[in-house]
């Protein structure tokens, strides 16, 4: 099923609605809303997300699970801050937020990518994101995220799932590996499987999920 | 010994992983990272913007990785307020960093040669503290260091800010007893060569108190030691300072007066932080639910 963006953000606000959080209680501009709801929220119970987790996975946002309160404020706003941007000014805000935010803002927008309209739009910003040295902000955009398998050209996606092997990152957490992987990712795996055994290094038995022939042993 | 310690003035960018690895060793479970001069001047706004964004973010990260807390302090040096190119851009960016969560105080602000340019940047900087709920760090200039700090408490007493939400840092047997008597926290950077020893310190403490007194290493890139707190602790106990005064100083004081910001929880920071350079960041693994695959 596609994403849609409306279905999204009723759920959103209803979970929000539900945990009595306003997403601008704390501030009434959205930059100054946007930031301090990590700190203004820090106490804020996780959101329950038992009752709409299924539905938003079928919408294409997965992960909620794990979304803390400022995760869920920071998405919510957000959404309402684009609502009435153009494409443009839709790419320009996100990649701000996510370029001057600090970990935990940056973070936000990445897991919530999918929920936002027209994430499409965010394509730049998602693939520079997974260049991040911060092991947290890279696995917002590569793990339990529909992103990438949506939206990355093959060669960020395998740029991706390489990284995630060398960080240590399980690679059943990135979604959509099976139907993306191909035989230019099995390569870069037998070829980092090799130089880590000349190293006398550990091989990742999750190398087997990309180097397998394809439809070959699990 | 398992009193938890801080060290609340210490500038992690400029200091290797070996250090955080000896810190925390030594038990030194939060940091506060003033924003300050990078050992020669700046040429570009953005390079305020990077800095500050570097020590909110990858510095952050970095020390989670070691189990140790970072906090930081946002504001535009006394060196660099002398740039009449930059100053008035860089005390305009504040606001967008002063609301960010690992924000603790406005600092360090105040005098390197009392020009009108840095008392300007003081004043403005004592007011957006005022304006954010945030306490405020002051620098004391390391020549005219008397002066600088009569002067200082002036413009601090003119902001109208509540003197219990300042700190004076680099403070000196001199400048102490004014600092306190003004109701300021006194924080001491115990150096190798300059500044302030560990011996010294104690006899500033066997003399003042316990009350509103503050230890840091100031450590930076110059030559300078990240565990001169443990030392002090140490140097307190063979001086036969009880623990819940070691304790009281090196752990609570800088615990109380950070957590004015209202940023800082004193609950929070008492629970270790776990050291798992993997997997965890503020106790959450990214690597939930799985077995995290880590290279011997």
């Amino acid at each position: 099923m596609l994403p849609s963006p409306d279905a999204i953000g009723a759920i959103l606000e209803g979970v929000l609605a539900g945990a009595g959080i306003a997403p601008t209680t704390f501030a009434t501009d959205h930059d100054t809303a946007f930031a301090t709801a990590g700190w203004r929220l820090r106490r804020a119970p996780a959101p329950d997300w038992n009752a709409v987790a299924g539905r938003l996975a079928d919408l294409g946002v997965l992960g909620v699970e794990a979304w803390s309160a400022a995760d869920a404020v920071r998405v919510a706003l957000l959404r309402r801050h684009l609502a009435d941007k153009d494409d443009t000014e839709a790419a320009r805000i996100v990649d701000r937020h996510v370029r001057t935010g600090d970990n935990a803002e940056r973070e936000a927008v990445l897991k919530g990518l999918m929920a936002l309209p027209g994430p499409e739009r965010f394509l730049a910003t998602a693939a520079d994101a997974c260049r991040a040295a911060v092991l947290t902000t890279f696995a917002a955009v590569a793990c339990d995220n529909a992103y990438p398998a949506r939206h990355f050209p093959a060669p960020a996606f395998r740029a991706m799932v390489v990284k995630a092997i060398h960080l240590g990152v399980p690679l059943a957490r990135i979604h959509g590996l099976a139907e993306r992987r191909d035989a230019e990712l099995a390569r870069m795996g037998e070829d980092y499987a090799r130089e880590r055994r000349l190293a006398g290094r550990p091989v990742s038995a999750d190398l087997s999920l990309i180097a397998a022939p394809l439809g070959g042993h699990p | 010994m398992t009193t938890p310690l801080m060290d609340p003035h210490i500038h992690m960018t400029s200091r290797t992983t070996n250090d955080y690895e000896a810190m925390r060793a030594a038990n030194i479970q939060v940091v506060v990272e003033p924003s300050f001069w990078g050992g020669q001047s700046r040429n570009h706004l953005g390079s305020f913007e990077d800095y500050y964004l570097t020590i909110v973010g990858w510095e952050r990260f970095r020390a989670s990785q070691f189990g140790i807390r970072h906090y930081c302090t946002i504001g535009l040096n006394p060196k660099e307020a002398n740039r009449p190119d930059l100053a008035d851009g860089v005390l305009a960016m504040l606001p967008r960093f002063l609301v960010k969560e690992s924000v603790v105080a406005v600092g360090e602000i105040g005098y390197d040669e009392m020009t009108p340019a840095e008392e300007h940047a003081f004043a403005r900087q004592l007011d957006l503290a005022r304006e954010f709920d945030l306490p405020a760090m002051v620098h004391l200039p390391h020549r005219d260091k008397k002066k600088g700090c009569e002067r200082s408490l002036a413009v601090v007493r003119e902001s109208g800010l509540p003197p219990g939400r300042v700190v004076i840092d680099h403070c000196t047997e001199e400048t102490t007893p004014l600092v306190l008597d003004a109701g300021c926290w006194a924080a001491h950077s115990i150096y190798p060569n300059t500044k302030m020893d560990e011996v010294r310190m104690v006899a500033l403490l066997r003399r003042h108190g316990p009350e509103r007194m503050i230890v840091n290493s100031a450590a930076d890139w110059g030559v300078s030691d990240p565990l001169k707190v443990p030392a002090t602790a140490r140097a307190m106990r063979e001086a036969g300072f009880e623990e819940a005064v070691v304790r009281r100083v090196l752990w609570d004081n800088p615990v109380a007066f950070f957590a004015q910001s209202g940023r800082l929880d004193a609950d929070e920071v008492a629970e270790p932080l776990a050291v798992d350079q993997r997997a965890t960041y503020d106790g959450n693994s990214v690597l939930r639910g799985q077995t995290a695959k880590v290279n011997a």
